[in-house]
């Protein structure tokens, strides 16, 4: 559009007669100035005052008024106020006419508040670039893209002509830019000027500040995103609605929700907090409603979900957001014919509407059904080619399903589309390095290994998989097809971004079904990672998603992988720290209602670690209790798609607050030796690293005292052991650090008995004894990595060669890149045997790359010799020589394997 | 240079008397330069690092008065420290190898200390005045027809590499640019190369510079990723004369035999084995060296065969060498002995 003189001229001139009519108005006292109280954010005195006395209202008033009643929602109001107006004053359209629109328009009355804007558009009032926008992102809802476009560009024209734009007007031109990004990326830049030129042009105003934070966050930058709303939330910066010069001092409904957007994309559990805040400051902020839905349906409580949508639909019955998010809730409740229903409806309202499909690509993948996500993603692209996000999920899910190259280009469409997206971009990056690994077979499972690591951590991989994949098959009577990809990241950022995208993901392993992530070990610390636990919950989850078809609860497919964990190999698996008893004497363990919360919106910092450990208890007591067949009915019911309430009543006979009940029993019976000590001490510990008892360092009379006083206090026994250890009172410190032993087991965290006790049996000769100590600590603890090797040595001076093989098996499952460990195993499997093992472990000092190549690769040669695989001897001695041409005893191997005529 | 009485006499007589070496241990000589250490700890590193490369030396069969050590305080060990190593008596040490070497023999430099740079220039870090790249390139000048092995352990050493670097020189510096200017861990490694059977990769019972230097350059890499710490060496080594470091050099000079580590791969601290000492044994020796040769091309050539073609070829050759070998072994007296490569 292009924009003509008298244009101009109307615009300046409408504008002037606006302010002056505005400054005749608020002539009433300071305190009583509508324009003032909603300035502050008090918008009810604002409405009150504007409303009250005689009711008589000046046009500039009526202003105001619509304003104040749209930041609350109160449509119908504005509906009732403004449309006799304008039949009555012809000023009226300029004033409130743009408010009439964004009242029709969020109550689903989409043609009227068409008619009404085109309307303050031909006026070319002081709304016209604020309606051109909003009928531009209306249009673009209804399918009709060509003239949204058209309209949109005719903002960014008028900001070429150099205008003097206020900062609603610049944030309009700034929408226009982002909406035009779909077609046009660089605009995305323009966008974030115009943002700026906003907040420039009035600092007070809070819209721009929102919106751009919403579009870092559409870029995945949460981080700029919350630096673009801090000044908003505390009270710098106040709303415009409606282009009126209202605001609130206190953060306005759309700053409270994109608060809740941007904790939630951090993980934060206020999200819902501040999403329900954002709907008691506008009940009717449809928005919220639909971002209150979507956090349900996280939480897999689809029927809340579904309430929440009709309550968004009952304010807006043509949202299309409302209405995705309930078609999102139906399908994954099951009852695709209501699914079936809704979508028709949205298909029919705007045929070109990729967001319902994204919408439900989103939820699948929130409920792990990655093959389905991957499905509504595609139908996003169909409907919609420029839909980038849906490119990105489309991308995003085939790369879960194994579908690499596929992904790649889907991936790469979006980001031709959307440069802007770091979620994709470091997605492509990442693969971008996929080259610098190696895949390879092993049985059922594809492995992809860095090409460094291939060599030392394949054949370890593969074994434990196909361990697992018998095991569980047998366990589950299930068979997930195969190959099974396994892809291993030496570095944890890479795993994150495989992950999730981005970098700063906490997990160790992810299972998207039949593709599994993990961290190589070398990702991580030496003893802060198990990766043979890791990997054998990542399979476990394969299974249970599987025979689920992925609809298990997330409580339950964490329980039961941790379970697993623990069935798998001693010491493997979560187990009971002390903050899970202290959560437990708190009351602080949430009842399988509301257990989900524990994973996905956690409360306080540890309550992710303790609900996978208290999901874990939970299926262990429904195996102890009803029985392991029970439990894969419980499995099947989740597959036909019923819930956790009716399948405990039907398939346990029990009610969820009964279970509870019998569970919360259980655990009081279970920690019954540590669980008095919590329930006498009023200090706690914070982090399981951190656990050792510090009772604010009290005084050692006074821990002997509390000792001496209470033998059943775990605390007070540890503790007064600790100081007797550290005085090196070793006999002393025995008896209560024994005592301590018994009353908590479980416990192996930092300032652990056995540790103490190790020590001071071994500095007191008794090797046997500090042998026992350590193989109770490691029992329970599949990550110290010292206490292993430790142990280990000690073994073999004590010369229990067999036990001291199986510790350093162990070990290997923690870190396996320690060539002396390999060393060390393959020594002992040469004399113990067997012979595949003592290869195996030479073949992973081989691996390692040692300086000794050439010797490495000569023992390995001779123990193949040996074992009669002479044919891979021949070839392992030639690789040894290949280094070192004159070394004299592969010359000599390599000569008797020639005359003996080993091909 | 002020040598302590008796060293300078010894050292001037050996001049004289060995000026015809027949031997390595005669043809060898070698400058070991413990620079200022600043703090005690860094005193006693240095000097550990220089008394491993010094024992080293002897116990290969380098001659005692053709191994000049200089250290900060000459009193911590009089049994070995020669004198301090101020950067007169430095230079007058390089002067001395130059005298008591002839054209073709090896002479070896390594610097032991901290290392500076400022105004483009890098210097090691020595008791009195420092001496700068430019300096030790003077004076290297006087051992041009040497084969000189030249290792800046310090920090910043990598400002060294290109003002040395020279046909027929081996420059190792533990660093890639006068940047990098923390504290190093490589010589320390380097020395142990010499001490460690897992620094001999080819099992010939010698450890040549290039496997000091991939041993070394191997154990830094391994402690910065075991202790997570960001990398800040990285060790260079130059033996064509191109004044470009490489980090990685092979044995085979890359695929065209032009490329760094050739050199360096020959080049022992320390006497080889003579060969055999009647026609016979000089035959098998000849014939070593052919099949050395050709092990060599078909190493090059690797890329380029088949692995089939390769192996097959590849055997061929090493059950020959190793027949050679046994044979010049069982000439020598046993399997102990190591033949020469």
């Amino acid at each position: 559009m292009t924009a003509e003189r008298p244009y101009r001229w109307r615009r300046v001139l409408a504008r002037t007669l606006l302010v002056v009519a505005i400054a005749s108005a608020a002539g009433t006292a300071f305190g009583q100035d509508p324009a003032e109280l909603l300035r502050r954010g008090e918008v009810d005195r604002a409405i009150e005052v504007l409303t009250g006395a005689d009711g008589r209202r000046d046009l500039a008033q009526d202003r105001l008024l619509v304003a104040a009643w749209l930041q609350r929602g109160e449509h119908q109001r504005v509906i009732d106020l403004v449309t006799p107006k304008l039949e009555e004053d012809r000023g009226a359209l300029r004033a409130i006419g743009h408010g009439l629109g964004l009242a029709l328009a969020r109550s689903g009355r989409f043609e009227l508040a068409e008619e009404v804007w085109r309307k303050v558009v031909q006026d070319a009032g002081p709304d016209d670039l604020m309606a051109r926008i909003d009928l531009a992102d209306l249009l673009e809802a209804g399918g009709r893209a060509e003239e949204a476009e058209q309209l949109a560009s005719s903002l960014i024209t008028a900001y070429n002509q150099r205008l003097e734009l206020s900062s609603a007007e610049l944030t309009a031109v700034a929408r226009a830019c982002q909406s035009l990004g779909r077609t046009d990326p660089q605009l995305f830049k323009d966008a974030l000027k115009a943002y700026d030129e906003a907040i420039a042009r009035d600092p007070e105003n809070a819209e721009p500040r929102i919106r751009l934070a919403e579009l870092f966050l559409e870029k995945y930058d949460s981080q700029q995103a919350r630096e673009s709303l801090a000044p908003v939330l505390t009270g710098g910066a106040p709303v415009l609605t409606g282009g009126a010069p209202v605001g609130t001092a206190s953060p306005s409904a759309p700053a409270l929700l994109a608060m809740a957007r941007i904790q939630h994309f951090d993980g934060s559990p206020e999200a819902l907090a501040l999403t329900e805040k954002s709907l008691e400051a506008n009940p009717s902020l449809v928005e919220a409603r639909v971002f209150l839905a979507q956090l349900r349906l996280e939480l897999e409580e689809h029927a809340v979900a579904v309430r929440e949508a009709e309550t968004a639909l009952a304010g807006n019955p043509r949202s299309l957001e409302a209405l995705s998010v309930l078609a999102a809730a139906r399908y994954l409740q099951g009852d695709l014919e209501g699914f079936g229903a809704i979508r028709g409806q949205v298909l029919g309202q705007s045929p070109g509407y990729a967001g319902l499909y994204v919408r439900l690509a989103e939820s699948c993948v929130q409920n792990r059904l990655y093959r389905q996500a991957r499905d509504f993603a595609a139908q996003a692209v169909a409907v919609d080619p420029r839909s980038w996000s849906g490119w990105g999920e489309l991308g995003m899910n085939q790369l879960r399903l194994g579908e690499i190259e596929e992904g790649r280009a889907s991936l790469e469409r979006a980001f031709a589309g959307d440069p802007y997206n770091v979620w994709n971009k470091n997605t492509l990056d990442l693969l971008d390095t996929f080259g610098d690994y190696r895949v390879s077979q092993a049985g059922r499972f594809e492995l992809f290994i860095h090409q460094r690591e291939a060599e030392l951590l394949g054949p370890y991989i593969g074994a434990l998989a196909e361990e697992a994949y018998q095991a569980l098959a047998v366990r589950y009577r299930h068979r997930p097809p195969t190959p099974i990809r396994i892809e291993v990241y030496p570095s944890h950022e890479d795993f994150s971004v495989r992950t999730v995208g981005l970098a700063g993901l906490g997990a160790l392993g992810v299972s998207f079904g039949t593709v599994l992530a993990i961290d190589s070990p070398s990702a991580r610390e030496v003893g802060h990672f198990n990766w043979g636990s890791t990997l054998w919950h990542e399979l476990t989850h394969t299974f249970t998603l599987g025979v689920t078809e992925h609809r298990i609860p997330r409580w339950l497919t964490e329980g039961l992988s941790v379970l697993e964990e623990r069935r798998a190999r001693e010491g493997w698996g979560d187990d009971v720290r002390p903050e899970f008893l202290q959560a437990l004497r708190d009351g602080r363990l949430l009842g399988l209602r509301e257990i989900n919360n524990g994973f996905v919106r956690p409360s306080f910092p540890i309550q992710i670690a303790l609900s996978y450990y208290q999901a874990s208890l939970v299926c262990e007591l429904i195996e102890t209790e009803f029985g392991w067949p029970k439990m894969l009915e419980l499995l099947d019911g989740y597959r036909a798609g019923e819930n956790t309430e009716a399948l405990f009543a039907r398939v346990l006979g029990e009610d969820l607050d009964a279970f509870d009940r019998r569970f919360f029993a259980h655990l009081e019976h279970r920690f019954a030796g540590a669980l008095p000590s919590f329930h006498a001490q009023a200090h706690d510990v914070h982090e399981s690293d951190e656990a050792a008892p510090r009772p604010a360092r009290p005084d050692p009379a006074e821990l002997e005292r509390l000792a001496a006083e209470r033998p059943d206090d775990w605390r007070a026994q540890l503790g007064w052991g600790s100081v007797l250890f550290q005085r090196k009172e070793y006999d002393r410190a025995m008896v209560p650090l024994d005592r301590a032993k018994t009353l908590f087991p479980e416990f192996v965290g930092g300032g652990n008995p056995y540790r103490m006790l190790a020590s001071a049996k071994r500095s007191a000769g008794d090797l046997a004894g500090a042998a026992d100590e350590l193989q109770h600590l490691v029992a329970h603890n599949e990550l110290a990595w010292d206490e292993h090797r430790e142990l280990a040595e000690l073994l073999g001076e004590l010369d229990r060669k067999s036990e001291r093989a199986g510790v350093l098996e162990r070990a290997i499952y923690i870190y396996p890149l320690d060539p002396q460990l390999h060393h060390e195993l393959a020594l002992l499997y040469g004399e113990l045997g067997p012979a595949e093992r003592r290869i195996r472990e030479l073949r992973a000092v081989v691996a390692l790359d040692p300086p000794s190549r050439a010797e490495a690769l000569y023992d390995l040669a001779a123990a193949l010799a040996e074992a009669g695989e002479r044919g891979a001897a021949r070839r392992e001695v030639l690789r040894s020589l290949e280094l070192a041409p004159g070394y004299d005893p592969a010359q000599r191997l390599l000569l008797d394997l020639v005359r003996d005529g080993t091909q | 240079m002020r040598l302590r009485p008796g060293i300078a006499a010894g050292l001037a007589l050996t001049i004289q008397l060995f000026g015809a070496a027949v031997t390595r241990g005669e043809t060898a000589f070698v400058v070991l330069v413990a620079g200022l250490g600043g703090d005690a700890k860094f005193v006693e590193s240095f000097h550990e690092q220089a008394t491993m490369l010094y024992d080293a030396a002897i116990a290969a069969g380098v001659r005692s008065d053709r191994v000049v050590y200089l250290a900060e305080d000459p009193e911590r060990d009089v049994e070995r420290i020669a004198d301090r190593s101020s950067r007169e008596n430095v230079l007058s040490a390089i002067s001395s190898a130059a005298d008591a070497t002839s054209p073709g023999d090896e002479v070896w430099v390594i610097l032991i200390g901290h290392g500076s740079f400022a105004d483009g220039t890098t210097r090691i870090n020595l008791p009195g005045p420092d001496l700068s790249d430019r300096d030790f390139s003077r004076e290297l000048l006087r051992l041009a027809d040497r084969t000189v092995v030249f290792v800046n352990t310090s920090s910043s050493s990598g400002g060294f590499l290109a003002t040395l670097s020279h046909p027929g020189r081996v420059v190792v510096t533990a660093t890639k640019s006068a940047a990098q200017r923390n504290e190093t861990r490589f010589g320390s490694h380097f020395a142990q190369a010499f001490a460690a059977v897992t620094a001999d990769e080819d099992r010939d019972g010698q450890v040549s510079v290039l496997e000091a230097f991939r041993y070394a350059s191997r154990e830094v890499a391994r402690y910065y990723e075991t202790e997570k710490l960001l990398v800040t060496e990285q060790a260079l080594l130059d033996d064509n004369g191109d004044r470009e470091g490489a980090p990685n050099p092979d044995d085979l000079g890359g695929a065209d035999g032009l490329a760094d580590g050739r050199l360096a791969a020959s080049l022992r601290l320390g006497a080889s084995l003579v060969a055999g000492t009647d026609a016979a044994a000089d035959a098998l020796a000849a014939s070593r060296r052919d099949l050395t040769r050709r092990l060599e091309e078909l190493r090059r050539q690797k890329a380029g065969l088949s692995e089939d073609l390769y192996l097959a070829e590849l055997e061929r050759l090493l059950v020959a060498i190793a027949e050679v070998d046994q044979q010049l072994k069982a000439r020598a007296g046993g399997p102990d002995s190591e033949p020469e490569r």
